[in-house]
């Protein structure tokens, strides 16, 4: 198989710019990048689920276009997807034969038969799953292996898999491995997509690089090829220094205490979270997706409750029921999902602003005062530089960073001093980056205490003072600024180091 | 391993999920039970007939309103729908047969003739209906909540339009009362053709690939999407049957009392979504079978008749309706969690 200068571009990013890629026959290639630098994308246009805008795709020398799904099962191509794509109340068989049923002569469904052919596929992983039962009953890694069932049922020439050892533990991942190695040998081709670099270098015979939307190059897996070099070409050479403005502060005596978690747990998302944050300080947090920073972040302001720890603020035990108790004791978190949990997208500006501090916004009749609002909003859209025609425009209307100022000057006007920040810049461009990392810092040095979760490593080491990494709802390490360790390579060492527990040197 | 332990407890574990897994049934045997106890003429043949009219008439509703619901849709246009496909059907036949010089209503509100010409207009009409409010659905993309209770306002404007608000009598129309009141060995026609028709979509659900569509849409739409399969296609296809199902129902309702009127059915699509609920169909979609929905509409028919033959009052009757349609959703809701 072969693609050829595909582009593609999605409202407001464009994900692939002219990627070339080739896959023979009997071998694995691997894709890494960063999240968005454009693996997923570029295996959904081969899956059929995207149309690439430019470009060619060719498979056994012959072109084609792979205008949906079914006409990329028919030219022998199979996908694990990312995310689920199992329906949790229908049967095991069920799934594995959606869309692609056996009938007995052309009405009738052959259950008998699709029944046999499922556990003749199952078996062939290895598994033994009661093909009877609803996939809502099964474990997460037998789901895993229902995907993967799917997607063989059809004998594929290519087999696309994305990130599919997430929710395997080590022996199921080599149990797989072994699988995947047995259908190479058998002369399948073999996309895989993971973000464990160790598992990749294993199981590669090459290993494509993305970064930004484009392929930055082309590893051989061998004994000398380290996860270093790996990372060092995910992420490029043109590291961003100018923007590093965070200090170490080691003299921890000195400094007020404002928030304290001992031994926090909430099971199924992170556990015994010991951790201190002071007065006037951003601290970071790196983890992959599904660590359980945002559900922490969660619980600190009373969204989610935690089952186990406690958790001081300034001094004081507390346990928040609802999120206005966080607030009340001067939490606030920024969503990582500004459009469903941070806006009210058909209101306007001002009144987005202010919708956390409507009760000191009253005038003596204790009804709003318009006027208050209406000036409050105008400062901070002034202060954060929020670019909007009015106070008055609708949310919906303005840009991802715009609209992301303006969930931080939700906060700004209630006068918190703890704000937790998940995601600072998601979806948003470069320079608005640049005005909310000065704007988050501005509140440190206004006395502040900030706790920043970001995939981005980079965007962490630019503003925070220390980076405290967790890996599976644990805190694996934690990183000053002043470390020589405070580097994105040897924190994406540490993020990527799967089942792998580091004996943490905290200084706290 | 639960095998190796059948004691007692596993015995008894055994009987609980048979009577989780059969509650429907038991409750309609039990309502049987109170219903014999309660009154004598329950068990009457004319009293059991106009049950099973009533179920045939509800069922279908509840059938069509069933699969929309499948698909994670809703359709409330279908007590509308049950006026306007037999008005508009009189009236476009009226237009057809006209031409040909042939009167088929007399005396302002009497129908006369074109009967099977009226019966085809009806399905016909009623399905379209459906599939157009599948397209908007689908192509303006807006909830089938709206789109069907604007519909619903829309078929009903029509209707009284159409009949200026009168009723249409089919007393002096041959054949039109067959429907409504024939009965082979004592059943009602109608409550045969309402069961054909149900135990039909059941089997095409169960072993054709239209069951794996239709579920896949309605439990997980992304993995539809995934698998090649155009859930735009199967909302439409919903709602098109469900259409199909009001008129049907619309014309055994007709047949029976022998007159079209613009209020026909109006509150009716509340009532079968009612029945899909209490039948286990959720509003999210994916989840429930038609077989529940069917059993659910006897219960309910069921006991709306004990209510009238005990001499309770309308208002109680909705209420109970209405206890019921909250129980039994969190009921089944509640044996999800724990199965």
């Amino acid at each position: 198989m072969y693609l050829k200068n595909i582009h593609k571009q999605f409202p407001g990013v464009k994900a692939l710019k002219g990627v070339d890629f080739s896959l023979e026959k009997g071998k694995i290639v691997s894709l890494v990048g960063t999240n968005g630098a454009g693996k997923s994308t570029l295996s959904n246009i081969i899956a059929g689920i995207y149309s690439p805008d430019e470009g060619e795709i060719f498979i056994e020398g012959k072109k084609v276009t792979i205008s949906d799904p079914k006409a990329a099962e028919q030219l022998g191509v199979g996908i694990v997807h990312q995310e689920p794509t199992l329906v949790p109340n229908m049967t095991v068989v069920e799934n594995i034969f959606l869309n692609k049923e056996i009938t007995k002569n052309g009405i009738v469904l052959d259950l008998k038969k699709m029944k046999q052919e499922s556990e003749k596929v199952l078996e062939f992983l290895g598994f033994h799953i009661n093909v009877g039962k609803k996939v809502e009953e099964l474990t997460l890694v037998e789901k895993e292996v229902v995907e993967i069932a799917k997607a063989m049922l059809l004998k594929p020439k290519i087999l696309i898999l994305d990130e599919v050892t997430a929710p395997l533990n080590k022996d199921e991942v080599d149990h797989l491995f072994k699988i995947i190695n047995d259908l190479k040998n058998n002369g399948m081709g073999i996309i895989f997509i993971g973000h464990k670099l160790q598992e990749i270098i294993e199981i590669s015979d090459s290993i494509m690089v993305f970064r930004d939307g484009k392929n930055v190059g082309e590893l051989v897996p061998s004994e000398s090829l380290s996860e270093k070099e790996v990372i060092s070409l995910m992420l490029g050479s043109t590291l961003n220094e100018d923007l590093i403005t965070g200090e170490d502060k080691d003299d921890t005596g000195q400094r007020q205490e404002v928030l304290k978690l001992a031994g926090l747990s909430k099971q199924g998302f992170y556990e015994d979270i010991n951790f201190t944050l002071y007065k006037g300080e951003i601290v970071g947090f790196a983890g992959l997706k599904g660590s359980g920073i945002t559900e922490l972040f969660q619980s600190l302001q009373g969204i989610l409750s935690f089952d186990g720890g406690d958790m001081y603020v300034k001094g004081k035990k507390v346990k928040f029921k609802y999120p206005k108790d966080g607030i009340e004791a001067g939490i606030g978190m920024v969503t990582n999902d500004r459009q469903g949990e941070g806006l009210a997208l058909t209101l306007d500006v001002k009144d987005n602003i202010a919708v956390s501090s409507l009760n000191y916004l009253r005038n003596r009749f204790r009804t709003l005062n318009t006027k208050l609002l209406k000036d409050n909003a105008g400062k901070y859209v002034k202060a954060l530089s929020i670019k909007t025609p009015s106070i008055n425009q609708f949310v919906q209307n303005l840009s991802g960073g715009n609209q992301q100022k303006i969930v931080i000057a939700k906060w700004l006007l209630r006068n918190l001093d703890i704000i937790l920040v998940d995601e600072p810049t998601r979806g948003v461009d470069v320079k608005a980056k640049n005005e909310i990392y000065k704007l988050l810092i501005n509140e440190k040095n206004n006395g502040k205490s900030l706790m920043v979760a970001s995939p981005e490593i980079r965007e962490l080491l630019s503003i925070c003072d220390r980076i405290l990494i967790i890996n599976s709802g644990r805190i694996v390490s934690e990183v000053h600024r002043n470390a020589k360790e405070f580097k994105e390579e040897d924190i994406l060492n540490i993020i990527h180091s799967s089942h792998q527990h580091y004996t943490t040197a905290q200084a706290m | 391993m639960a095998s190796d332990t059948s004691s007692i407890n596993g015995g008894y574990r055994v009987s609980a999920k048979l009577i989780k897994d059969n509650m429907l049934i038991i409750i309609l045997l039990l309502e049987l039970i109170i219903g014999v106890i309660l009154s004598p003429v329950f068990l009457g043949k004319t009293n059991i007939q106009s049950i099973l009219i009533n179920t045939a008439i509800f069922g279908l509703l509840a059938v069509g309103q069933s699969l929309v619901m499948l698909v994670k849709e809703i359709d409330l246009s279908v007590g509308a729908m049950m006026a306007f496909g037999p008005i508009a059907a009189i009236a476009l036949t009226e237009k057809i047969l006209s031409g040909s010089g042939t009167e088929i209503i007399v005396g302002g509100n009497y129908v006369v003739d074109g009967l099977l010409l009226i019966v085809i207009l009806v399905l016909l009409i009623s399905a379209l209906i459906g599939i157009l409010n599948g397209i908007i659905r689908v192509k303006a993309q807006v909830p089938s909540l709206i789109v069907t209770l604007g519909m619903m306002y829309v078929l009903s404007g029509m209707s009284y339009i159409l009949s200026g608000g009168y009723s249409l009598y089919l007393t002096n129309l041959e054949g039109a009362k067959s429907l409504g009141n024939n009965m082979i060995a004592g059943i009602p026609v109608n409550f045969i053709l309402f069961l054909v028709i149900g135990v039909l979509v059941i089997l095409v659900l169960k072993y054709t690939k239209v069951g794996h569509r239709i579920y896949s849409t309605g439990g997980n739409e992304k993995a539809a999407i995934y698998s090649g399969i155009n859930t735009n296609f199967w909302k439409i296809m919903a709602f098109g049957i469900s259409g199909v199902c009001a008129g049907a129902a619309a014309l055994i309702y007709s047949s029976r009392l022998q007159s079209v009127e613009t209020i026909q059915g109006s509150g009716y699509e509340l009532i079968s979504i009612a029945i899909a609920v209490i039948g286990g169909i959720t509003l999210e979609g994916g989840r429930g079978n038609i077989f529940g929905a069917i059993i659910a509409s006897a219960i309910l028919c069921i006991m709306l008749n004990i209510l009238s033959l005990v001499g309770l009052i309308a208002w109680y009757k909705t209420i109970i309706i209405g206890l019921i349609i909250i129980g039994a959703a969190s009921q089944h809701a509640f044996s999800r969690r724990t199965a």
